[in-house]
Formats: C-alpha cells, sequence, structure tokens
C-alpha cells in the first residue's frame, strides 16, 4: 500500500481551488501586472486615507484577461474593480455585466468635463457610462533622424502630407535600409491600429457612421489602404512586412532596417536604451492633402461589475484613482484626464506628437463583433499585401463579408 | 475465482470509464446540443451550420486542413521509416543516436514552433542567410508570409516534430521481424534494395498502418505549430479547422458557431477513420 | 539487425545528416540564448555569440512570469501524471484479467477516447469546466489533461500486465490475498518498465500540452509553461534572445527526464502502440 499512499498524497496536493471571496472593508481590484507595482503603492495610499477599507490587489495578466473576465462576469464571482483595455468596455457593457456609473461618479463628485471626450466615448454604450478612462495614448511617427541627413532630408521637418511622406520614404531607402515601416502581421490590432487611422483620415474606414455598413469598398477607404500597402508593393517597406507586427517594427528600427514607422509612446525608452546611437524623432501622422489628422484611441480604464460584493468601497477607491495625480502617476502613457497632463512626467518634447495626436483620436466602432470585423478587414489588408489581386476588388469582397457580420 | 470476476473486473475498471465519460462522453454530446442553439440556449436547427459553411473560409480552412494533414503524414513516414531502417543497421555510436533523434518528439512543440519560426525569419532568419549564402536563393524569401512556401514551411516543422515517433516505432517493428526472413531472401540472392521493398516494408505495413492513423489524429488536432508561428495567416493561408474552432471561440466568442464547426470536424474526422479502417481491415 | 550486417550502405554519411537535421534547431535556439540584443538583431546573423551573455537568462529568471508559470506546470504535469497512473493501472488490470459482460465495449470507449480530436471538444469542455467552477485552476486542467493521457496509459499496462505470468498471481490468492494486494504487491512490480513509461508518457505529454492550457488557464496562477513562452513573443518588451532562453529552461528539464528513461519508455510505448 506504501505506493498507493504516495499517489494519493502527490495527487491531493494540487487540488486547492482558486478562490476569492470579498468581505466588507475589503476591495478586490484586477491590475494588470504592467501597472501593477504602482497599482500597489496607490492602494497604500489609499489604505492610508481609509483606514476601514483593505485593498487586495490581483496581479492579472493582461493575455487572456479579456476571457477571465468573460467568465468572471458570467459566473459572478468578480473583482470589485478591473482595469479594462478601452475596445473591450463597450462589448463588455453591451452583454451585461459592468456596473453603469452615470450617478455613483455624480455623486462622487468625479468632473468628467476633465476627461478627452473620445476617451469617455469608449466607455459610454447608450449615452450611459459603463467605465472610468485613466489611460489614453495614440500613435505617433517615429523617426530616425541620423537617416533623414544622410538622405538630404531635413531631420526636424517631418513629412506633413501623404505626398511628402511617400517622397521621404523613397529618399531613405537605400539598399538594405527600408524608409517605411508598415505592420502586416502579428496579432491583428497591430495592423489595424497603424493602418485604420489613414482610411479615417481620408473619409474611408471600415464602417460608416453609425456603424450599420461597411464602407471598406468606397474610394476614400481604397486609396487609403492602397497608400498604406502601397509601401510594400513599391519595396519602401522590408520585404518581412507580413510578419511583422508593432515589436518587429521596433526591432527593424533600432537594427537600422527602417527609417519611419508608427508606434506609441512605449517603444522610445526601449530604443534609447538599445540603440543610443540613433537620434530619434517623433512627429505627428501625416495626412492627405487638406485634410485632418486621424488616430485610434488605445487606452484602459476602470470598471466595476454588476456582481462586485463591495460596490460601496470600490467606487471610493475609484474616485481616489480618478484624482488626477493619482492617474498620472498610475497611467503607462498618457492619462485619461487632461489637468494631469500638466505633471512633470508628461513634459519631455519627444512625447508632445504623441500627446498632439490624442485630440485626433477616436474611438473603435462599439460593436459585439467588431473584433471578428477587424479580422476579416485585417485578412482583406494580408491579401493585398500578397499581391495577388486588386486592391478594390478585395475590399470590395471583404465589404460584403463584414455587412453579413453587423446584420447578425 | 470465475464467478467473483464476473464482478470485481467492471470494479477495477469502472473509475477510467466514469472519468472519460464525464470528461470524453459528455462533452461530446454537448458539444452537438450548442450547434443546434443559439447563445440564449434557444433551438435554431441548423442555422449555426448554415453561418459557418456561408463563409468562404470555411472551404479554405478545410482544404488547408488535408493539405496540411496529408502532405505531413506522407513525408512523416517516408522519413521515419528510412531512419528507422537506418536505426536499425549496427554501427558506432547506434545507441547515441536512438536517443539524440528521439528529442524533436519529446520536447514541446511550442518550443519547436517558436524555434523554428525564428529561423524562418525573412531578415534575421539563418534560413535565408544560408540558403543566400549557398547561391539558392537571391532575395531573403519570407518563408511564412509568401502563400507558396507558408504550407511547406508547416509542413518541414510538423515531419520534423513528428519523425522520430515514426522512426522509434518502426525500429520496434523491424526488430520483430524474424532473422530467418532475411536469410530466405538473401539465399535467393536478393540486394538490399530488393530485401527493402520486398522483405522489409511488407512486413512493416501493420506498423505502418496504424502508425497513419495515429499521425492522422495528431495532425488533425494540432494547433500549437500553426498557431504560435503563423495564427494562420498570411490572409488565412495556412488555417486550419481546429485553429479556426480556436478563432471562433476564444478570440470572437461565438461559442454556438465554434460548437457547429466541431460538429462537422467530428463528422469529417469519423468518416475518415472508418473508411480507413474497413480499407485496412479488408486487406488483411 | 539482421539486414544490416552487410555494411553496403553510407551509414555514417546518412546518420550524420539526420543528426544534423535534428539537433540544428536545438543548436541554433541554444546559440541564440547567449546572445545580447544587439547581436540577435544583426544581418547577417552571426554563427557564434561574440560577446556570450546570460542576460536573457536573467530575464526570464527574475524578469518574467517563467518561475511561476514552471511551477504551475510541474504541479499540474504531477498531479495529472498521478491521477492517470492510478486510474490506468486499475483499468488495465480489470481488462487484462478478468472477463466480463461489455468489456469490449469498454475498450471500444478507450479507444474512442484515444482517437478523438480534443480540438472539437474544447469548446464543451470549457462550458462544462466553467459550470464545474474549475476553469482556471489546477484541477481543470489535471482532469483535462486525462483525456490526452489516460487513454494510451490503459493500453501501454495491459500489454504489460498480459505478459506476467497469470500463475504468480493465483499462488497468492490462493494464500489469501485480495485481488488488489496481489496487483499491488506481485504485478505491478512486476511491471515496472511499463509503469515507468507511462510516468514519462503522461509527464511529457501533460508538460508540452499547449492548446488547453490556452483555453482553461487565464492566468499567472495557473498558466503553464508553453503559454508562458507563447506570451514572450507577443509582450512589449520581450524579445527573441528571451525566448529561446525561456525555450531552453523549458526544454532542459524535459530532455534529461527522457533521456534517463529513455530506454524503458521506448520499450512501453512500442508495446503499447503495435499490441494496443
Amino acid at each position: 500500500m506504501r505506493h498507493f499512499g504516495k499517489l494519493a498524497t502527490t495527487a491531493a496536493l494540487p487540488l486547492w481551488l482558486w478562490h476569492s471571496a470579498a468581505i466588507a472593508g475589503e476591495v478586490t481590484w484586477w491590475a494588470p501586472e504592467f501597472g501593477a507595482d504602482r497599482a500597489e503603492e496607490l492602494a497604500a495610499a489609499f489604505e492610508e486615507q481609509n483606514p476601514d477599507i483593505t485593498v487586495n490587489i490581483e496581479r492579472v495578466v493582461p493575455n487572456g484577461l479579456q476571457n477571465r473576465l468573460l467568465v468572471a462576469l458570467r459566473s459572478g464571482n468578480t473583482p470589485d474593480l478591473v482595469d479594462i483595455a478601452n475596445g473591450w468596455t463597450a462589448p463588455f457593457a453591451t452583454t451585461g455585466g459592468l456596473m453603469a456609473l452615470d450617478e455613483a461618479v455624480a455623486g462622487l463628485g468625479v468632473e468628467l468635463d476633465d476627461f478627452l471626450p473620445a476617451a469617455l466615448d469608449t466607455a459610454t454604450v447608450d449615452g450611459q457610462l459603463y467605465a472610468l478612462p485613466f489611460r489614453a495614448e495614440a500613435h505617433a511617427m517615429i523617426y530616425n533622424k541620423g537617416m533623414f541627413e544622410a538622405a538630404g532630408l531635413d531631420p526636424d521637418a517631418f513629412p506633413e502630407t501623404w505626398e511628402e511622406l511617400r517622397s521621404a520614404a523613397e529618399a531613405l531607402t537605400t539598399g538594405d535600409t527600408f524608409g517605411m515601416g508598415i505592420a502586416g502581421g502579428g496579432e491583428v490590432s497591430n495592423t489595424i491600429f497603424r493602418s485604420l487611422p489613414f482610411l479615417w483620415m481620408n473619409g474611408g474606414g471600415v464602417l460608416n457612421e453609425a456603424n450599420d455598413q461597411s464602407i471598406l469598398a468606397q474610394p476614400e477607404s481604397v486609396e487609403a489602404v492602397e497608400f498604406y500597402t502601397g509601401f510594400l508593393d513599391d519595396g519602401l517597406a522590408p520585404p518581412s512586412t507580413l510578419e511583422n507586427d508593432g515589436n518587429a517594427l521596433r526591432r527593424l528600427f533600432i537594427a537600422n532596417k527602417i527609417a519611419v514607422y508608427q508606434s506609441g509612446q512605449f517603444d522610445l525608452r526601449s530604443i534609447a536604451e538599445e540603440n543610443p546611437d540613433i537620434d530619434i524623432g517623433t512627429a505627428l501622422l501625416p495626412h492627405p492633402e487638406g485634410k485632418e489628422r486621424s488616430a485610434i484611441l488605445g487606452g484602459w480604464n476602470f470598471a466595476v461589475p454588476d456582481a462586485a460584493r463591495n460596490k460601496e468601497d470600490a467606487l471610493k477607491l475609484l474616485a481616489f484613482l480618478a484624482e488626477p495625480e493619482n492617474m498620472g502617476f498610475y497611467t503607462d502613457t498618457f492619462p485619461a484626464r487632461q489637468s494631469a497632463m500638466s505633471m512633470e512626467r508628461f513634459q519631455d518634447p519627444q512625447l508632445e506628437p504623441f500627446r498632439d495626436m490624442l485630440q485626433y483620436a477616436r474611438r473603435q466602432p462599439p460593436l459585439e463583433n467588431w473584433v471578428q470585423i477587424t479580422q476579416v478587414y485585417f485578412d482583406s489588408i494580408q491579401e493585398i499585401l500578397l499581391g495577388q489581386a486588386e486592391a478594390a476588388e478585395i475590399l470590395d469582397e471583404a465589404s460584403q463579408q463584414i455587412d453579413g457580420l453587423i446584420q447578425k | 475465482m470465475r464467478i467473483q470476476s464476473r464482478f470485481v473486473g467492471p470494479l477495477f475498471v469502472f473509475p477510467a470509464l466514469f472519468v472519460l465519460a464525464l470528461l470524453v462522453f459528455y462533452p461530446l454530446v454537448y458539444t452537438v446540443l450548442l450547434s443546434v442553439e443559439d447563445p440564449m440556449g434557444n433551438f435554431v436547427g441548423f442555422e449555426n451550420f448554415r453561418t459557418v459553411l456561408d463563409q468562404r473560409l470555411t472551404g479554405t480552412t478545410l482544404r488547408n486542413t488535408f493539405v496540411y494533414v496529408g502532405f505531413s503524414i506522407v513525408f512523416q513516414i517516408i522519413l521515419g521509416t528510412a531512419v528507422g531502417i537506418l536505426l536499425n543497421a549496427e554501427f558506432w555510436g547506434r545507441s547515441a543516436l536512438r536517443a539524440m533523434i528521439v528529442v524533436p518528439w519529446v520536447i514541446p512543440g511550442i518550443v519547436a514552433a517558436t524555434t523554428w519560426a525564428w529561423m524562418f525569419h525573412t531578415e534575421f532568419g539563418i534560413i535565408n542567410y544560408m540558403a543566400q549564402g549557398a547561391g539558392l536563393i537571391d532575395a531573403p524569401v519570407g518563408w511564412l508570409t509568401n502563400p507558396d512556401t507558408v504550407m511547406p514551411a508547416l509542413v518541414v516543422v510538423n515531419v520534423w516534430k513528428m519523425f522520430p515517433f515514426v522512426a522509434i516505432m518502426v525500429l520496434a517493428g523491424l526488430q520483430a521481424i524474424p532473422k530467418d526472413v532475411y536469410e530466405a531472401a538473401r539465399i535467393d540472392g536478393a540486394r538490399l534494395h530488393h530485401e527493402i521493398f520486398y522483405v522489409t516494408l511488407p512486413q512493416l505495413r501493420p506498423v505502418l498502418a496504424s502508425l497513419t492513423l495515429l499521425l492522422a489524429i495528431w495532425g488533425l488536432n494540432a494547433i500549437t505549430i500553426i498557431y504560435a508561428m503563423t495564427r494562420g495567416g498570411p490572409a488565412n493561408r495556412s488555417i486550419i479547422l481546429p485553429m479556426q474552432i480556436f478563432r471562433q471561440a476564444f478570440e470572437f466568442f461565438q461559442f454556438n458557431e465554434a460548437a457547429a464547426l466541431s460538429v462537422m470536424f467530428l463528422l469529417i474526422t469519423g468518416v475518415l477513420m472508418v473508411l480507413y479502417i474497413t480499407v485496412f481491415a479488408e486487406k488483411e | 539487425m539482421a539486414s544490416s550486417s552487410r555494411a553496403v550502405w553510407p551509414v555514417y554519411p546518412l546518420a550524420a545528416v539526420v543528426v544534423a537535421i535534428t539537433m540544428f534547431p536545438f543548436l541554433w535556439m541554444l546559440i541564440s540564448s547567449f546572445k545580447n540584443l544587439g547581436e540577435l538583431y544583426t544581418v547577417p546573423p552571426t554563427w557564434w555569440p561574440e560577446a556570450p551573455s546570460l542576460q536573457n537568462y536573467l530575464n526570464v529568471l527574475f524578469d518574467s512570469n517563467v518561475p511561476r508559470y514552471f511551477l504551475n506546470s510541474v504541479i499540474i504535469s504531477a498531479g495529472s501524471t498521478a491521477i492517470a497512473l492510478a486510474l490506468a493501472i486499475l483499468a488495465s488490470y480489470g481488462f487484462a484479467r478478468f472477463k466480463f459482460r461489455g468489456k469490449s465495449l469498454a475498450v471500444g470507449l478507450i479507444i474512442v477516447g484515444q482517437l478523438l480530436p480534443t480540438a472539437a471538444i474544447i469548446v464543451p469542455l470549457y462550458v462544462v469546466l466553467n459550470w464545474l467552477g474549475l476553469l482556471n485552476t489546477y484541477l481543470g486542467l489535471i482532469l483535462a489533461y486525462l483525456i490526452l493521457t489516460l487513454p494510451l496509459s490503459v493500453f501501454m499496462l495491459i500489454s504489460y500486465f498480459k505478459g506476467i505470468p497469470k500463475e504468480l498471481e493465483e499462488a497468492a490468492i490462493v494464500d489469501g490475498a485480495s485481488r488488489l494486494g496481489v496487483l499491488l504487491r506481485i504485478t505491478l512490480p512486476l511491471s515496472l518498465p511499463g509503469v515507468v513509461a507511462v510516468i514519462v508518457y503522461a509527464f511529457v505529454t501533460t508538460w508540452n500540452e499547449f492548446i488547453f492550457a490556452l483555453c482553461f488557464a487565464l492566468d499567472s496562477g495557473t498558466k503553464t509553461l508553453p503559454i508562458g513562452l507563447a506570451e514572450f513573443t507577443t509582450e512589449f518588451n520581450t524579445d527573441w534572445g528571451a525566448v529561446m532562453a525561456a525555450s531552453m529552461i523549458m526544454t532542459v528539464p524535459i530532455a534529461i527526464l527522457f533521456l534517463a528513461m529513455q530506454k524503458l519508455f521506448v520499450g512501453g510505448l512500442t508495446a503499447g502502440g503495435t499490441k494496443g
């Protein structure tokens, strides 16, 4: 029997279940790992002000968080406060499970006027607020000033228009460096964030204003897609484009393989660390002649689940976190409140274009099956990058598929 | 003892069967149920199947699945058998070779996939560098992003991962062949290739047959390599059925449509298996 | 053995080719894991690290979730292997030693379990685990992994048990031992190679498993190493050097386990695969 005894012990060891029980005076906050250290500091400060409340921070892995939260919302075993990417807010709010915050926020005296309107948009469904934005960001252009000089371009005057960007990319493409890096691979969102703004600024897009029809086949959209994919077609972007996501583009930039690409401000530090020789320039996204710039608003919101066990204290914590200086401390990029933008850490001149892009930024359409729609859009971009059929033809078909998805 | 055994036998077998029933047969029945319901749990007949079949993607997926699994099996069997025969030879260092060759099969699929993805990388990959150095290609090839090379590249990785298993099983089969069969052939003056084609391979047939079935099952199941290397891209050129099920369920959260795909998947594999087993059983 | 005593064919060149094909990716993984960032992303690639560095390993060990995932993997694989072994021993003994009504049906069910494409049941399994409250728990993954390991384990052990003479057991039964006692004290020790084969098979299979873990483990408390590796390639600040280092960390334990048990394992596997 000795054998069996051992077996039984080994088998029984891992049989405990993950369990989170919250009681009055305790608030459970799911904070993604990248910000969890700062969350701990804020929680400590909050506990000092509110000695009767304990904040339990659970560090969550961003990868799979959406799935995990979906399970939690369905089963009712939820945290009291959770950070969610702004793109998930509308789907979660539509399927139910998030608390409407309008009254609570008014009661707590949070000044919504101070928030970036586009950031509030991401948290609003049918006129009701389901989350409170705390982090906001938009892409800008990152470029290699040294390469600009070598190509005879002014390193302090980044192209303003699409045409200028094209000719700069041509000038910058030499042998094994490429003028422009575009995303065409990896996770779908990498390509969405880098290409969709071009469609928007040209008056096109994936969906119309009412989000009930695809406008992907319209000339404005086709033209913008062709502008984007044209960098590869004409040899101005590296041949690896179809496997390049944001990460890969940064790698290529660090390795001096590309001169220009779009990304968020989080890339700046790692470029400076890994290749200090690069003189980094940052600039606004170029726009079509006579038209406005555009960008997708990225960022994160705080949400309180409907099934939270301790809503009252969760809301207190929410109000605390929404204070400008706390929000400015917690965010990885920019704060969603404009008054927090004056904090020291956001004053780096290199960040200026990223901050300015925020005023052009819009949310992604708040549709429940937006992920599925972006997959169709992404597939068509890849198809065009492969160059085996006309862009207009491919987009026309994608547009029909998307219409089918919307009608469901 | 015989009388008692009628009750004792089932007692021994019961726990395992119970666990399998709970984890396999219940979900199996549940899949069918999910596939004819909407997210609210209302019966919708074949609506989910229609939605899935209407997508042009489904056709692509089916074709890719057959290409991927089919070609993988062919090369796994050929390479595996050849290596198995080689391993059966007596030479210095044979046991070291036997140990080494099994490693690709033992290591995690995700490790194999990421390592190969790195080797296949267009800009920084060693494969392009070597091929260019050897004058095989002029410019870097986007192995995983070119529609013409992505499937072959994935098949190469899958073959590399699984041929050791075939080799080991073939080796075991070879060692079970009685020596006098070869001696008889040799007395008849058979040359080496005659020996392989007329003696060795026919003797191996049962082993190869069951291997083919196992490889087909594993191939149909395996999304690790494709998930980690291409995610089904470029433009769905390498998406296979299990990957689409995964995407539909865990990226789009459309569980009912995913269930409809699963039922189709089960039917296809079921039919293939039955076909295979009948054909194989007839020949025996 | 027999056919090849005539050394008519170029065994060594062929063997060299096979070794090159099988081992090259590992070598490249190993070499890459010692390169620093700048060197990894140089064109053309270097064959040998110019300034070999342990930085990638340090990053993985101290700056990522990999140690936690390693622990999760160990617990889940060990737990699942233990349960699979216990269930398989009982079931195989029942199949090998007894005749009973419905036996062939029971064997058939286990064969179906073995042949079933698991991708087809992830969706309902997800729903079932969620319903049982087992999503994102160790127990949930441990149970799910039984689907993968139990059927073949049963077949491997059946063939071992059949190979042990009944007379040994009958003598013990005459002396008054119970069936379970006989199994544990006589049959099992004699089938040790088969038991080891099952352990290695089940452990390796669960250690390497990807899809179930991807769907059913949602947080760092339950995610396993393969998921950690997949995450590495998508996160902001990680890179191929760290991915290769993490790959090495994942591969080494399994390679050692396997090489140590190789003889027993291959014996057990071929027995189960060909006869079962």
